[in-house]
């Protein structure tokens, strides 16, 4: 398989006058954020009209679906509006003030030697300051991406941290007969099978550097392990003991850490997959699950049943100290701790349904993000603001995404097929 | 199927023609190709035991009709075994104790696969949706892990037991109801070889 194409932009030009300053803070335990007003008019520019308007389509769509910001609907713009050029000089912001739009995008798209230049300027409508401008260039068939990288630095100079709207899912799609892993853009472009086996196949995990994909296949009827190097497309690692092996999360670039479970004992183990030096994290009799990490490799957050019930715990690997993190209800299970080490999110079960839920990283402050049905595989975003989840209701699966704190929820439509497990590619 | 039918016809034809008053040998390569038509006779042990003190025939009949008797017992286990491998061991939620009630069907398996040894069994732990993949995939392997443990300490050598799981991925009952969630709750018998397909 071949490395993922890599968008090169250059940026040429990078004006910002001023400091990115934070008007949106999202703050989970305190009130909520206020939305910004955004306008974005059709792109300008000698390029087709077409290409124009999906590019300015894709925009407003990544800006909405960010969460951040209320996109002004093309209806509000009137001619004279769409018709403004794009410099300071050229823009009436009382008309764009006058319409309660606080920030103005405006873009000019124009061919060079068959390439894409982009060139976007976003103003605060009250004094016209340049908050934000930028030149890229690209190659045409790349405009997906292009318009994500800008959707996500007008995100990070409106909010002071980058979005994820050039991010990929790695998730398992299909029926009861065979899933499969796969790999998509956030909306749900560019969706490509990483494995097709005509079996179950579950519980993916890539590592870091995005070369070696781990999970665990029926492909030979019993559940096994298997790491496979997408880069040379062959299998390296295949473990066949007896029981269950589940991997978990990359240690680092090449330390695979996984969960096996088999006769009275379950193990975390972290294994080198290319010089198979194993070692283990922990062993207990009972049920050891999910098993993730600080960023600095110090912390384990995982779940087990020591208590007689599914409980999510925090051990420090150095002194061996664990903590236990959840004791409301019976059923608390696959953690996720977030980047910045604040939050987790995990699976909780309340009545009748399989909640996500969110607390702070000493078990403090539960609150439930989801409504009802079975949700499972919370993971947050490399940024750490939003949290993806697989829901189902009685039907199908998908794949959703919402803010930690519980707003924006939405579904992302990835594939045809019954969609779980998702996590963000690093 | 084809193997047995195949017995039996050539045992027929022994009750038939090896049978006294006058026992003739007949070779089994002469044999073949004759018509049976006869009505089928129930296997007659005192004649089988007359004949086998005379002569050659006598023998072979006795032994062809041991082997017809061992097949029909083996099969009667198989079906026998079949039946009582299809029962679930059922659990509660989020638990993988065998519960009391199952105790007894537990003893019933292993009192089968003790006189059945060449058999061997796998045990399979299935769990409701109602739970995390991960977390079910490892629960569904305790579930199977306790029913072997079971029938190990009731003397079924380790080896002949292997252990699946498969979480929540193939409910019995697609359903969402508590009903369909506690027929999914469970610890399911395979027979791995040494029985019928």
């Amino acid at each position: 398989m071949t490395r993922y194409v890599v968008l090169v932009i250059s940026i040429l030009l990078t004006f910002i006058v001023e400091p990115a300053f934070a008007k949106v803070s999202l703050e989970i335990y305190g009130q909520s954020y206020k939305k910004v007003t955004i306008g974005t008019p059709p792109f300008k520019g000698d390029t087709a009209v077409k290409l124009k308007a999906d590019m300015t389509d894709l925009l407003a769509k990544d800006l909405d679906m960010s969460g951040f910001f209320i996109v002004a609907p093309k209806t509000v713009m009137d001619r004279e509006l769409t018709e403004e050029g794009v410099e300071k000089k050229e823009i009436r912001f009382e008309n764009w003030r006058s319409l309660g739009i606080e920030l103005v995008c405006k873009s000019l798209l124009q061919t060079q030697n068959g390439g894409l230049v982009l060139e976007t300027y976003l103003y605060d409508s009250s004094d016209g300051t340049l908050l934000f401008g930028k030149r890229y260039r690209t190659k045409v068939d790349e405009w997906r991406r292009l318009v994500h990288r800008l959707a996500d630095d007008i995100i990070q100079a409106v909010t002071g941290e980058r979005g994820i709207m050039s991010s990929r899912v790695l998730f398992v799609a299909g029926d009861r007969k065979s899933k499969e892993v796969y790999v998509a853009d956030l909306d749900g472009a560019g969706s490509r099978k990483l494995t097709n086996y005509g079996k179950i196949t579950l519980s993916p995990t890539m590592s870091p550097d995005g070369r070696y994909l781990a999970f665990t296949s029926y492909k030979e009827g019993r559940p096994n392990l298997y790491v496979i190097d997408l880069e040379r497309n062959r299998e390296v690692y295949v473990n066949r003991e007896d029981g269950m092996k589940l991997a978990s999360a990359w240690f680092d670039k090449r330390t695979l850490v996984y969960t096996h479970t088999s006769g009275n004992y379950s193990t975390i183990y972290s294994e080198n997959v290319e010089t198979k030096d194993r070692k283990v994290l922990l062993r207990q009799e009972g049920i050891l699950a999910s098993p993730g990490f600080s960023i600095d490799g110090k912390k384990m957050v995982f779940v087990s049943d020591m208590y007689g019930t599914a409980q999510i715990f925090m051990r420090d690997l150095a002194s061996g100290e664990t903590k236990r993190l959840t004791y409301a209800g019976n059923y608390n299970t696959t953690p996720s701790l977030s980047p910045k080490g604040d939050l987790i999110a995990y699976g909780c079960k309340t009545e009748g349904a399989l909640e996500i839920c969110v607390m702070k990283a000493d078990g403090s402050e539960p609150r439930v993000l989801t409504d009802g049905g079975v949700n499972d595989s919370p993971q947050f975003s490399p940024c750490g603001r939003y949290i993806i989840y697989s829901s189902s209701n009685g039907s199908k699966a998908g794949i959703y995404l919402v803010l930690h704190n519980g707003d924006n929820k939405r579904a992302l439509k990835l594939n045809s097929g019954e969609e779980t497990q998702p996590k963000f590619l690093p | 199927m084809k193997l047995a039918t195949t017995v039996l016809i050539v045992a027929m034809l022994f009750v038939v023609y090896g049978c006294p008053p006058k026992p003739v040998y007949v070779p089994i390569s002469e044999r073949t190709g004759q018509p049976v038509e006869q009505e089928i006779k129930a296997p007659d042990t005192q004649a089988g035991r007359d004949t086998s003190a005379k002569g050659k025939g006598g023998i072979e009949e006795e032994l062809l009709q041991r082997d017809l008797e061992r097949q029909k017992k083996l099969q009667e286990q198989m079906k026998q075994g079949a039946a009582l491998l299809n029962k679930d061991i059922l659990f509660e939620y989020d638990s993988y104790t065998v519960a009391p009630e199952y105790q007894g069907l537990v003893k019933d398996v292993a009192a089968w696969l003790n006189q059945n040894q060449t058999v061997k069994v796998a045990v399979e732990g299935h769990c409701d949706e109602r739970g995390t993949i991960d977390y079910n995939l490892a629960l569904g392997q305790k579930r199977a892990e306790a029913v072997k443990g079971q029938l190990v300490k009731l003397g079924i050598k380790e080896e002949r037991i292997k252990t699946i799981s498969y979480g929540k991925e193939m409910p019995a009952d697609p359903g969402h109801t508590e009903a369909a969630w506690a027929k999914n709750r469970r610890a399911h018998f395979q027979i791995e070889n040494g029985g019928p397909k």
